[in-house]
């Protein structure tokens, strides 16, 4: 009995190992992208008079994202958007449906760390004669960094776990690997009590780390 | 006493019936001001008369609804264009009462900063006169700690470096001195005296009446948005035209009275 398990195992591991492989090079692609979006999303709301009037456009957009489930969004772009000939492979489809929608969430993110630097801090800055993007770039956003350190980390475990969705557009990653595997084998039980195991040792160091990082920042 | 630098001949600042409201309060009511090179002003007057807001108009970081500054041949009015603002803020240095350090940024960054990256100074050039400035400050040891490791007397004293890096012809210097623990008054003061001593146009609002007595050439009462009295410290101090600025005077006075006896006493104690 264990001896068969252990085989099955080994048997299943190239698969599932691709599958991991797959899920972790989705979040880390699709994470940079997200932090990207998010600060193009929270610049208008933020800034100067001359970009103000990109706000209207870039509320919509996060509103839209924020109000609509992740899994619709990917069967959106894999599925709806080829009609208007836009196209993507699986793997693409996902990194554009999880960036999109992390970088709505980030983008409030980035709002409120950086409405939470002092207003004194602008002026300082402005008083050096420091131009609206230098500021940003100089001073306001490397504080917000250091304050939004902890909740980038939380999106990025929540990331890592939300990858599994991209499953259901035939995304070879972790959770479509178990599928796949246990629809042949039927060993339901085994199969995903390893994607179980799998996916909670990866993100249970992760929620530690962000937790002593927090403590950190905090002092 | 130190000897007081002569104000020069020319005029650098000259505020011409300047009115601020902020919605529907008129904060300045009609300001008018003129000051020479190397002339020392100091502005006293009770709380929301609107010094910290003068101040701010002059280097541009707020901007007017009427009338006209002219700063060293640059003119602001109403509808300022961004290259004027952007004029007043390189001729016009100020230091705020919490000093607004950058607390991500070393001692040295802090000052190097607006120089490398708006002057375009090279970076070497730009630390060697960071150090010359903490020397002058007298604080060249702290130049790579951060500002979270100095007292407030201390980080007050780089701010003015900070400001004097960009090389401007006027200071602007809104109660300073306020957020400090007694004890750290003086370091900072004393650095504000020999920038007096240098030569460099200043206007500080102040409750220091003693520091402005001694080093002002001239003394700015404010009252709800105008200028009620101005002259020689020692004539408006001893002879206030109004009740209310005798008034003010008075507690303003006691109040530099009791801390001199709050000073002796803990001098006493140790
Ligand atoms: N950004 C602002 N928005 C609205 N009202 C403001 C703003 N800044 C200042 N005021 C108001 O303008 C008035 C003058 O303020 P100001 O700070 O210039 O006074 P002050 O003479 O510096 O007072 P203090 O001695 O307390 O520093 C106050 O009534 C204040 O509430
Ligand atoms: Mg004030």
């Amino acid at each position: 009995m264990q001896n068969e398990l252990i085989a099955n195992l080994i048997d299943w591991a190239p698969k599932l190992s691709s599958g991991l492989w797959k899920t972790i090079l989705l979040t880390l692609v699709s994470f940079p992208i997200a932090l990207v979006i998010g600060l193009l999303l929270a610049m208008p709301r933020i800034g100067k008079r001359h970009i103000r009037i990109l706000s209207i456009p870039a509320g919509i957009i996060v509103e839209v994202i924020r109000g609509t489930p992740l899994i619709l969004q990917l069967f959106y772009i894999y599925f709806v958007l080829p009609y208007m000939g836009i196209r993507f492979d699986p793997f693409q489809a996902g990194i554009l449906g999880l960036a999109l929608n992390y970088g709505a969430y980030l983008s409030e993110v980035y709002r409120s760390g950086i409405e939470a630097i002092p207003r004194t801090q602008w002026e300082a800055a402005k008083a050096l004669n420091m131009s609206w993007a230098k500021t940003m770039r100089l001073v306001i956003l490397p504080q917000t960094l250091r304050v939004i350190m902890p909740s980038l980390g939380n999106y990025l475990v929540s990331l890592f776990k939300d990858s599994a969705l991209a499953s259901t557009i035939s995304v070879t990653e972790l959770m479509f690997a178990g599928r796949l595997l246990s629809s042949d084998t039927f060993q339901y039980i085994t199969i995903y009590t390893a994607v179980f195991i799998i996916y909670f040792i990866i993100s249970y160091p992760a929620m530690i780390g962000v937790r002593m990082l927090e403590k950190k920042l905090a002092r | 006493m130190a000897t007081k630098h002569k104000p020069g001949k020319e005029t650098v600042i000259a505020l011409d019936n300047i009115h601020k409201s902020f919605g529907s309060v008129e904060v300045l009511r009609g300001v008018s001001l003129e000051v020479k090179a190397g002339e020392v002003v100091s502005i006293i007057g009770p709380s929301g008369s609107g010094k910290t807001t003068l101040l701010r108009t002059i280097n541009g970081i707020e901007t007017i609804n009427q009338g006209t500054i002219n700063v060293k041949g640059i003119t602001l009015t109403s509808d300022a264009s961004p290259q004027a603002l952007n004029e007043i803020h390189s001729k016009v240095g100020m230091v705020f009462q919490s000093y607004n350090l950058f607390p991500h940024l070393t001692i040295l960054r802090n000052i190097t900063l607006a120089p490398i990256h708006v002057n375009r100074v090279n970076k070497k050039d730009a630390e060697a006169e960071a150090l010359r400035l903490l020397e002058v400050v007298g604080l060249r040891e702290k130049a790579n700690n951060y500002p979270s490791q100095l007292s407030g007397g201390q980080q007050q004293r780089v701010a003015i470096a900070r400001a004097l890096a960009m090389h401007p012809d006027i200071m602007l210097f809104d109660e300073v001195t306020s957020a400090l623990d007694p004890e750290l008054v003086g370091e900072v003061l004393l650095v504000m005296r020999k920038l007096a001593e240098g030569g460099m146009t200043m206007i500080l609002v102040t409750h220091e009446m003693k520091f402005a007595e001694e080093v002002a050439d001239r003394v700015i009462v404010m009252d709800k948005g105008v200028i009620v009295e101005q002259g020689p410290a020692k004539e408006v101090f001893a002879h206030p035209k109004t009740e209310r600025t005798a008034k003010f005077l008075r507690r303003a006075l006691q109040q530099d009275w009791m801390e001199d006896v709050q000073d002796i006493q803990v001098a006493e104690r140790s």
